[in-house]
C-alpha cells in the first residue's frame, strides 16, 4: 500500500505544479502532540498530493473549487478533512488500532509480515498508560483473549502468574518468557526473603507508561524463535523511542487511592462471637457456670474489629517527565518518574524511581547506533506472609473481635503473649509490625545497545548486547519484644542478591525484492548467546539490646550464614525466511537450535522450527466487491517449541550442603539422578481468519488452535520408603485447545476528530484442556484436584459433601462404588468416596470495551469475565468451621446451623474441636467462581486547542478513573479472581481504586 | 564478495559453537554429584551428620514424634483455644491424610536413606579403620531405630499380635526407587535387632549426643521388651545399670544435652531453635501452650517426687516445666531418645514379668530414691509399673506405646469438661483401629505393594 501511495505522490507532485491556484499549509500531529512524519496528503479523488514534513508540517497546492483533503498514515485512522476558507488545517491524527499489525515488532525483525502469518495479539500505550499499578502485566487482563493473569499478591510491585492459551506445563515453570526491546529478560522475585510470597517483582521495575506497545505472541510461527524457551507464549515489550520533529514534553501527574475489598466476606459481629461460642460450649457439654468462665460477659467490654484495623485507604501517587523527539540523525526517548504507593495493608508500601534514555543516532547511509538505558529503583516495605506471628493476613482473619487489641489497664497495645491474650498466633500485629520490618530493595540496569551495518542495499548485520544487572539487598528485623523476636531476644536477616545477564544477539538480516517488487522476502539468521549468574549471601544474627539497632553489627551472637551460586547459559542460532507475492500471499518458516546449561548430558541441544502461511483473499480478482465484506484473509501455521523453566541443575543426581549436626557439615542427598532429563515441548497447529466489514465498521479475527505439550517435567510421585517423594521425569502430555475472537465494532463514527465516536473491542476466549498421558497412565493425587489422562489439569478431585445428617447433625458424605459412582452416605470421612467435582480453569474469559469521544470528552469502560471454573474456598473452611476454630473470628454464615434433630441444614452441629472432620476438604467449600467485573472505567477530557493554544500548551488531559469497581459473582470468598490454580486461602485482596490525574503536553 | 562475507561469519559462528559446549556445560556450586559427596570418609562422615539433621526435623524427634503418644494419651489434653495443631491426634480423628502422621513416615524412611547412602559405599573406601568402624556403626544404628520407630507406629505391637503374620513396615536397607512391600513385624524386628548388633560390634565413640555402643544397648532393651523377650530385656538394661548412675536434677535434666543420666541425646545447639515450632512451645505458655497437664498426670505423683514438674499458671490451668528452655531458648529441647531412668523401668517390668518381685521392687524403689519418692512395700499390679513409666517418663513419647504394647485401655478421667476440645469416646481400647496409625494416602496411592491398616 505504501508503495502505492508513493507513487501516487510522485504523480500528485507533478500534477500540482501543473495547477497550483491555492496553497493549504498546517500541522500533522497525533494524539500526544507529536509530529508525523511523512504521511500522505492527497486531495480527495484526485492524484494531487504531497507528505509531510520532519516537523510535521505540510503545504499543498489545490485547485479553486477543491472540496476535501484526505490524511493518512500506517496505523493511524484516516481522516477527510473539508477545505474551508481558511488556507490552515491543523490535523491530529489519532491511532488505529485495527491496523497495529502493520507495526507489529516481535522481538528479533521488525516482523511487519510475520504479524499477518502468525497469531499475536498487541496492546498499544493507550491501554497500559496511567493505570495505577506499577506491574504492566495486571493491564493486559482481558484486553486479548487467550492470556489469563493474576496477582499473586495484593501488595504493591507483586509478580503476576500468567497463562496464556491455558495451562502447558504440569511441574515446570508455566509463565511465558519475557522479551523486552528485543531481548529475554528475567522475571519474578530475586529476594531470598521473598521467595514464599513472591510479592516483589522486579517486572514492576519497568515503568508501564515507557511502554509503547505489547505483543503477546501466541503460536508457533511466532514462538518458535524462541526455541526451548517459547512453549508458554512470549510477552514482547517494545518502549517508546524517539520521533523526529519537535519535542515534545509531557508531564504526567497521577493520584488516586484504593480500598481493600473483600468481596462477600462478612464476618460475626463480637455480639454474635459471644454468643455463637457459647453455644459452641453448651453444645459439647459445658455447664452454665463452665461456659461463663469460658466466655464472660467481660468479653464485650474490649472488643476490637481486627479486620478494620490490619486494611487501610491505600494510595497511589505518581509523578514523571517525558521527553520525545529528535531530527533526521538523532532521536531520543527519556523519561524520569516517581511512583509511590501505599498498599491497603497497614505497612505494605512500594516506591520506584525509574529513569529512562532511548537514543538512536544514523551515522550516515549504512550505519546506526541505539543505546537504551533503564535504571530503576524500587523500594518495598512487603506484607509480612500468612506463616508468620505478626502477619496481619493470618491474624486479622483469626484474631476474635472479642480480644482488644489495647490492654484497658495499660493503655498500650498487648504483645500478644499475655496469658489471657486470645488469639491463634500469639501475636498482636498492631504492635509488632511497626517493629519489625520487611524490606525490600532492589536497583536494576537494563541496558542495550544495538548497532546497524547495511552491507549492501539487501543485506543488514545487526549487533546487539545487552547487560540486565538486578541487585536485591533486603532486610527482615524481629524486635526483641516481639513474638517472632523474643526467643532470640531480636533477629535480623541481611540478604543480598545480585543477577547478571549477558546477551549478545548477532544478526544477519536480508531484504530482497524482484519481479517489479511483487515478490518480497526478508530473512535473517544469526546467533544468540545468555548466561545469567545468580549469586547471593544472607547473614542473621540474634540479641538485639534495641529494637531501633538494625544492623548486623548490633547483634550479639551471629546466628546463621548462608551464600549461593547458579548458573545457566543457552547458546542459540536462530533463523526466519519471510516471503510475500503482492501481499497476496504470504509465507514464513523460523528455525532455531538451543543449547542449554540446564538440559541433562545426554540431550544438551534441541531443534525448534516453525512454518506459516498467510492469503489475502479479498485481494484476489474473483473476490465480490462490495462494501459488506471488506477485507478477509486466512491464516494457518505449524511449529515446536520448549519450556526450558525446570531449574537450573535438574537433571543431576546431588547431595546438598545445609544440615548440620553439633555444629559440624551436614549432607543430604538431594536429587535424583535423570541424565535424560530434557526441555519440554509443544506443537502447535493455529489456523484463523481475519476480516473487515461494513466499510471497516466492523473487523475482527477468529483462530483456532491445537496445542499438544510433550515430555512435560512430572514430579512423578515414587514410594517415600525410597526416602524421596517424587522423582522428576520427562513424562507427561497435555493438550490445550481452543477458539479465540476477536471483535472490534465503530457504531457511530465522525470524521471530526471532535465529533461523536463510539467504538467497541470485545474478546472471548474458549479453553479445553486435558491430560492425554502419564506414567504408566496412573492418577496422580495432587491435593485437592487430580491428574488423570482424558481429565483437564485442573480437575477438581475430592469428597463429596452430602449434607448434614437430619437426626443428630452430624457431616455426611457420599461414597463411591467401584466405577466412582454415588452409591450412598457416610459419617465416616475416611470411608467416603472421592469424586471428579469439576475443573478450576474457566470454560471461557471475555473483555469487553466500550470507548465514547465527543467535543474532547471521552469515556471507556471495561468488563472482564470468566466463566465455568470452580473455585474451592479455602478460608471459609477456616472460618465456617463448626467450633474447630473455636476462639476466632466466624462467618456471618455459620450462624446458620443444624439445632435439633429433624432440622435440615447446610451445616452441623457446632461442636469444641469441630463435629467430626466436617471442615476436612469437600465439596461443601467448592463453590463457583464465574464472575463479571468492571475492571476499569475511566472519564477523561482534552482540553480544547481554544485553550489550551494561549498557554504554549500542545495537549491537555485529565481523567479519573476507577479500577475494579464492580464485580458480579456467586463467590462467597474475596476474590474470585485471585487465583489461577483453584483455591483461595487467606490473601491479600487487591483493591478498588480510583484514580485522577493530568497529563500536560508542551 | 557477498558470499565470501556471509561464508566468513558462518565460519566464525562455527568456531563459536565448538567452545558453546563449554558455555552451557555447568555445574552447580553449592550441591556436588552423589558419587564426589560420598566419595571419602570427610564425605560420610558429612553424610552422616546430614542423618542426624533429618532426625532433628519438627515431624520426627524435633516434635511430632514425641508429641503424638502424649496427646494420644491420658497424661495430656488438648486446650479449648488451641492453634489448630494436634486435634485430630487428641480427637482420634485423623483421615489417612493426615500431615502429622505422613511426616513421620516421609522423614523416618528419608533418614533411612541417608543412612543407607553411607552403608552403601563405606565398605569400599579406604580410610582409619575405626573412624570407618564408627560411621558405619553409626549408620547401622540410624537405620535400626528409624525401623523401629515406624513399626511401633505403623504396625501391631509385637507383643499383643501375631508378629510373624501382622504386617510391620517395609525393610529399605538399600537406596532404591522401588516399591517395596510391608514386611511382617517380626521380620521387621528381626533386622532391627540385627542391625543395632552389627552396629554395637563397630561403635567405639563416647559422644552422649551420637550413636554409642551404649546407646545401641539400651536401645536393644526397649526393643526385646516391646518383644516380651524379658530376659533380653534384662540383660541389656542390666548392661547401661552397671555403667551408669542416676542423680542427676531432674529438673536440669531436660535443659541439658549432656546430663549424667543421658544415654542417648539429640542435641539441638541454640542455632539449631526452630522458634515457635520448638518442641516444649506446644507445652508452654509462652509458646502455643496448647497442650496440658491433665489431673490424671497431676494425681500421679506424691509430694516431693522431683518428676512432678507440673505447675499452676496464673491462667489457673496445668502445665509442665518438663521442657521450659535450653541454653536460654525457650521451648528448645534436646529430645533425650534413651536414659538411665528408663532401663531402671524396662529391667523392673522384665523382672516383673519373670516373678522376679523382688528384683522387680528393688529397681523401682532405687529409681523413685533418686527422685525423692517415697519408697514402696510392694508391687500391687503390673499397672503399677506403667504408672511408674508415666511418673518418670512422660512427654517423652512412650505414653501409649506402653499401654498398646501391653493391650491396656487408654482412659481419659479428665475428659470432655469444658476446659479440653471435645472428644467423641473417653477410652479408647487396645483392640480399636485406632491404636495403629494409617499408612499414609500418597503411599498407598503410589506403591502398589502397599497395604492399608485395618480400619482406614
Amino acid at each position: 500500500m505504501k508503495k502505492l501511495y508513493a507513487l501516487l505522490v510522485f504523480f500528485a507532485v507533478t500534477a500540482v505544479s501543473l495547477s497550483a491556484q491555492r496553497t493549504i499549509s498546517g500541522v500533522l500531529v497525533d494524539d500526544d502532540g507529536l509530529a508525523i512524519i511523512g504521511a500522505n496528503i492527497i486531495l480527495k479523488n484526485t492524484t494531487i498530493g504531497t507528505i509531510s514534513e520532519f516537523d510535521g508540517t505540510f503545504s499543498l497546492d489545490v485547485p479553486a473549487g477543491s472540496e476535501t483533503i484526505v490524511f493518512s498514515y500506517t496505523g493511524y485512522n484516516t481522516i477527510e478533512m473539508p477545505i474551508g476558507a481558511s488556507n490552515t488545517m491543523n490535523v491530529t491524527m489519532t491511532l488505529n488500532s485495527r491496523l497495529i499489525d502493520e507495526i507489529v515488532v516481535v522481538g528479533y525483525s521488525d516482523g511487519t509480515r510475520l504479524g499477518k502469518v502468525a497469531s499475536v495479539s498487541t496492546i498499544s500505550s493507550e491501554s497500559i498508560e496511567n493505570k495505577p499499578t506499577p506491574n504492566v502485566v495486571s493491564s493486559i487482563q482481558g484486553q486479548i483473549p487467550g492470556f489469563l493473569t493474576s496477582a499473586n499478591s495484593g501488595q504493591p510491585g507483586s509478580s503476576q502468574e500468567v497463562r496464556i492459551r491455558g495451562v502447558g506445563s504440569i511441574t515446570a515453570g508455566r509463565n511465558p518468557l519475557y522479551v523486552i526491546d528485543g531481548v529475554i529478560v528475567q522475571t519474578g522475585s530475586i529476594s531470598q526473603l521473598d521467595a514464599s510470597s513472591n510479592s516483589s517483582d522486579i517486572l514492576s521495575l519497568i515503568n508501564p507508561n515507557d511502554i509503547e506497545s505489547i505483543n503477546v505472541l501466541k503460536d508457533a510461527s511466532a514462538t518458535a524463535l524462541y526455541g526451548s524457551r517459547g512453549s508458554n507464549g512470549v510477552v514482547v515489550i517494545n518502549t517508546k523511542r524517539g520521533k523526529s520533529g519537535k519535542t515534545a514534553v509531557t508531564l504526567k501527574t497521577q493520584y488516586g487511592t484504593t480500598e481493600a475489598s473483600f468481596g462477600k466476606f462478612s464476618l460475626m459481629s463480637p455480639q454474635q462471637i459471644w454468643d455463637y461460642e457459647r453455644l459452641v460450649l453448651a453444645n459439647s457439654g459445658q455447664t452454665p457456670d463452665q461456659i461463663d468462665e469460658n466466655r464472660p460477659e467481660s468479653m464485650l467490654d474490649n472488643t476490637f474489629d481486627w479486620l478494620d484495623a490490619a486494611f487501610r485507604t491505600g494510595t497511589n501517587y505518581n509523578v514523571e517527565v517525558q521527553a520525545r523527539g529528535g531530527n533526521d540523525k538523532t532521536r531520543f526517548f527519556v523519561s524520569g518518574g516517581y511512583n509511590s504507593i501505599e498498599g491497603t495493608q497497614i505497612f505494605s508500601d512500594f516506591q520506584r524511581t525509574s529513569l529512562r534514555s532511548n537514543l538512536d543516532h544514523t551515522v550516515n547511509d549504512r550505519l546506526s547506533f541505539g543505546l537504551d538505558a533503564n535504571i530503576s529503583y524500587a523500594q518495598s516495605q512487603n506484607a509480612v506472609n500468612g506463616n508468620r506471628f505478626q502477619s496481619p493476613l493470618a491474624s486479622a482473619f483469626t484474631t476474635s473481635p472479642l480480644q482488644g487489641a489495647v490492654n484497658p489497664e495499660t493503655g498500650e497495645y498487648y504483645v500478644g503473649n499475655e496469658v489471657d491474650y486470645i488469639g491463634l498466633t500469639g501475636d498482636n500485629f498492631l504492635y509488632s509490625l511497626p517493629l519489625n520490618p520487611v524490606n525490600i530493595n532492589t536497583l536494576r540496569m537494563l541496558t542495550t545497545l544495538n548497532m546497524n551495518y547495511k552491507i549492501t542495499d539487501f543485506l543488514k548485520f545487526t549487533q546487539t548486547v545487552n547487560v540486565d544487572v538486578i541487585t536485591d539487598d533486603s532486610k527482615d528485623f524481629d524486635d526483641p519484644t516481639t513474638n517472632d523476636g523474643r526467643d532470640d531476644n531480636g533477629g535480623l536477616t541481611s540478604s543480598f542478591n545480585q543477577n547478571k545477564a549477558l546477551t549478545t544477539q548477532s544478526l544477519l538480516k536480508y531484504f530482497s525484492d524482484f519481479g517489479n517488487g511483487d515478490h518480497n522476502i526478508d530473512a535473517f539468521g544469526g546467533f544468540e548467546y545468555q548466561r545469567v549468574n545468580t549469586k547471593g549471601f544472607f547473614a542473621s544474627g540474634i540479641g538485639f539490646a534495641d529494637g531501633r539497632l538494625q544492623t548486623l553489627n548490633s547483634s550479639a551472637e551471629p546466628q546463621s550464614l548462608g551464600g549461593s551460586i547458579s548458573n545457566y547459559a543457552f547458546v542459540s542460532f536462530l533463523s526466519q525466511v519471510n516471503y510475500d507475492y503482492l501481499s497476496k500471499y504470504l509465507l514464513t518458516a523460523s528455525f532455531r537450535r538451543d543449547g542449554s546449561s540446564r538440559f541433562g548430558a545426554n540431550n544438551r541441544w534441541g531443534n525448534f522450527w516453525s512454518v506459516g502461511a498467510a492469503w489475502n483473499i479479498s485481494d484476489e480478482e474473483f473476490f465480490p466487491q462490495n462494501n459488506i465484506i471488506g477485507d478477509v484473509k486466512l491464516k494457518a501455521s505449524y511449529g515446536t517449541a520448549g519450556n526450558a523453566s525446570i531449574g537450573n541443575f535438574p537433571s543431576q543426581e546431588l547431595y546438598s550442603f545445609g544440615a548440620a549436626y553439633q555444629g559440624n557439615p551436614g549432607s543430604s542427598p538431594s536429587q535424583i539422578s535423570n541424565p535424560d532429563l530434557t526441555w519440554e515441548t509443544s506443537d502447535q497447529l493455529n489456523v484463523g481468519l481475519d476480516f473487515a466489514l461494513f466499510d471497516g465498521k466492523v473487523n475482527g479475527a477468529v483462530e483456532y488452535y491445537i496445542k499438544n505439550s510433550k515430555n512435560l517435567l512430572l514430579n512423578v510421585p515414587v514410594s517415600a520408603v525410597s526416602g524421596f517423594n517424587s522423582a522428576l521425569r520427562n513424562i507427561g502430555e497435555l493438550q490445550n485447545k481452543g477458539v479465540e475472537l476477536t471483535l472490534g465494532l465503530n457504531p457511530v463514527s465522525s470524521d471530526d476528530v471532535n465529533g461523536f465516536n463510539w467504538n467497541v473491542n470485545f474478546n472471548i476466549a474458549w479453553n479445553q484442556n486435558k491430560i492425554t498421558a502419564l506414567p504408566n497412565g496412573e492418577d496422580i493425587d495432587n491435593g485437592s484436584q487430580i491428574w488423570r489422562v482424558g481429565e483437564p489439569i485442573r480437575t477438581v478431585f475430592m469428597q463429596s459433601w452430602a449434607g448434614v445428617n437430619p437426626s443428630d447433625g452430624t457431616p455426611l458424605w457420599h461414597t463411591a462404588d467401584d466405577d466412582g459412582n454415588i452409591n450412598g452416605v457416610t459419617g465416616s470421612y475416611n470411608d467416603a468416596g472421592e469424586f471428579i467435582v469439576g475443573n478450576a480453569s474457566p470454560d471461557f474469559t471475555a473483555g469487553f470495551t466500550n470507548e465514547f469521544s465527543y467535543q474532547g470528552v471521552f469515556l471507556s469502560a471495561f468488563f472482564y469475565a470468566a466463566q465455568g471454573n470452580e473455585l474451592y474456598n479455602g478460608s471459609k473452611g477456616f472460618m465456617d468451621s463448626d467450633g474447630r476454630r473455636f476462639g476466632w473470628v466466624h462467618l456471618t454464615d455459620a450462624l446458620d446451623h443444624w439445632k435439633q434433630p429433624g432440622d435440615i441444614s447446610e451445616r452441623p452441629q457446632p461442636l469444641s474441636g469441630g463435629n467430626n472432620n466436617a471442615t476436612s476438604t469437600s465439596t461443601r467449600y467448592l463453590e463457583d467462581g464465574s464472575f463479571l467485573r468492571l475492571k476499569n472505567i475511566s472519564l477523561g477530557y482534552n482540553f480544547p486547542s481554544s485553550i489550551i493554544d494561549n498557554l504554549k500548551l500542545t495537549k491537555v488531559s485529565a481523567y479519573i478513573q476507577g479500577t475494579n469497581l464492580w464485580t458480579l459473582t456467586n463467590y462467597s470468598g474475596i476474590d474470585p479472581e485471585a487465583e489461577l490454580d483453584g483455591s483461595e486461602f487467606f490473601r491479600y485482596p487487591v483493591g478498588k481504586a480510583l484514580t485522577f490525574g493530568i497529563d500536560v503536553t508542551f | 564478495m557477498k558470499k565470501i562475507k556471509i561464508y566468513s561469519i558462518l565460519f566464525f559462528a562455527c568456531l563459536f559453537v565448538m567452545s558453546c559446549e563449554d558455555q552451557i556445560n555447568l555445574t552447580p556450586a553449592q550441591s556436588l554429584n552423589t558419587d564426589e559427596a560420598l566419595a571419602d570418609l570427610d564425605g560420610l562422615e558429612t553424610a552422616i551428620n546430614g542423618a542426624y539433621n533429618s532426625l532433628q526435623s519438627v515431624g520426627y524427634y524435633g516434635r511430632e514424634f514425641y508429641v503424638l503418644p502424649e496427646i494420644e494419651g491420658n497424661l495430656a489434653y488438648l486446650t479449648l483455644a488451641n492453634s489448630n495443631r494436634f486435634i485430630s491426634a487428641y480427637t482420634y480423628t485423623w483421615t489417612v491424610q493426615n500431615g502429622d502422621i505422613a511426616d513421620v513416615w516421609n522423614i523416618a524412611y528419608r533418614t533411612i536413606l541417608r543412612a543407607n547412602n553411607v552403608l552403601d559405599k563405606i565398605d569400599a573406601l579406604e580410610g582409619d579403620a575405626t573412624r570407618k568402624d564408627q560411621i558405619k556403626g553409626e549408620a547401622l544404628a540410624m537405620r535400626a531405630l528409624c525401623h523401629f520407630d515406624l513399626v511401633k507406629f505403623f504396625a501391631k505391637p509385637y507383643a499383643t499380635g501375631n508378629p510373624s503374620s501382622d504386617l510391620g513396615v517395609p525393610i529399605a536397607t538399600t537406596s532404591t526407587l522401588e516399591e517395596l512391600p510391608r514386611n511382617s513385624v517380626k521380620e521387621v524386628y528381626d533386622q532391627v535387632i540385627a542391625d543395632f548388633n552389627a552396629a554395637g560390634a563397630l561403635l567405639t565413640g563416647t559422644d552422649k549426643n551420637r550413636f554409642s555402643a551404649d546407646a545401641v544397648d539400651a536401645l536393644l532393651a526397649r526393643v526385646y521388651l516391646y518383644q516380651n523377650d524379658y530376659a533380653n530385656a534384662e540383660s541389656q538394661a542390666s548392661k547401661l545399670i552397671a555403667k551408669y548412675s542416676l542423680g542427676s536434677d531432674f529438673n536440669e535434666m531436660f535443659s541439658s544435652a549432656t546430663s549424667g543420666e543421658d544415654i542417648f541425646t539429640l542435641q539441638f545447639l541454640s542455632t539449631e531453635t526452630n522458634g515457635s515450632d520448638n518442641h516444649g512451645g506446644i507445652y508452654n505458655p509462652e509458646g502455643y501452650g496448647d497442650i496440658r497437664a491433665t489431673q490424671d498426670l497431676i494425681d500421679l505423683y506424691e509430694a516431693g517426687d522431683q518428676r512432678n514438674l507440673v505447675y499452676q499458671h496464673t491462667d489457673g490451668e496445668y502445665y509442665t516445666s518438663k521442657y521450659d528452655e535450653q541454653d536460654g531458648v525457650q521451648g528448645l529441647v534436646s529430645p533425650k531418645i534413651v536414659r538411665l531412668g528408663e532401663m531402671y523401668l524396662i529391667r523392673a517390668e522384665a523382672r516383673y514379668r519373670t516373678n522376679n518381685d523382688a528384683g522387680s521392687l528393688e529397681d523401682i524403689n532405687t529409681l523413685r530414691a533418686a527422685r525423692g519418692a517415697s519408697a514402696w512395700t510392694a508391687i500391687g499390679s503390673f499397672r503399677d509399673i506403667i504408672e511408674e513409666r508415666q511418673r518418670e517418663l512422660v512427654f517423652e513419647g512412650h505414653t501409649t506405646h506402653d499401654l498398646w504394647r501391653n493391650g491396656l485401655t487408654m482412659n481419659r478421667s479428665q475428659c470432655n469438661t469444658g476446659l479440653e476440645v471435645t472428644v467423641q469416646s473417653c477410652s479408647i481400647l487396645a483392640s480399636d483401629h485406632r491404636t495403629v496409625h494409617p499408612i499414609p494416602q500418597d503411599e498407598i496411592l503410589v506403591n502398589q505393594m502397599m497395604v492399608q491398616n485395618d480400619g482406614y
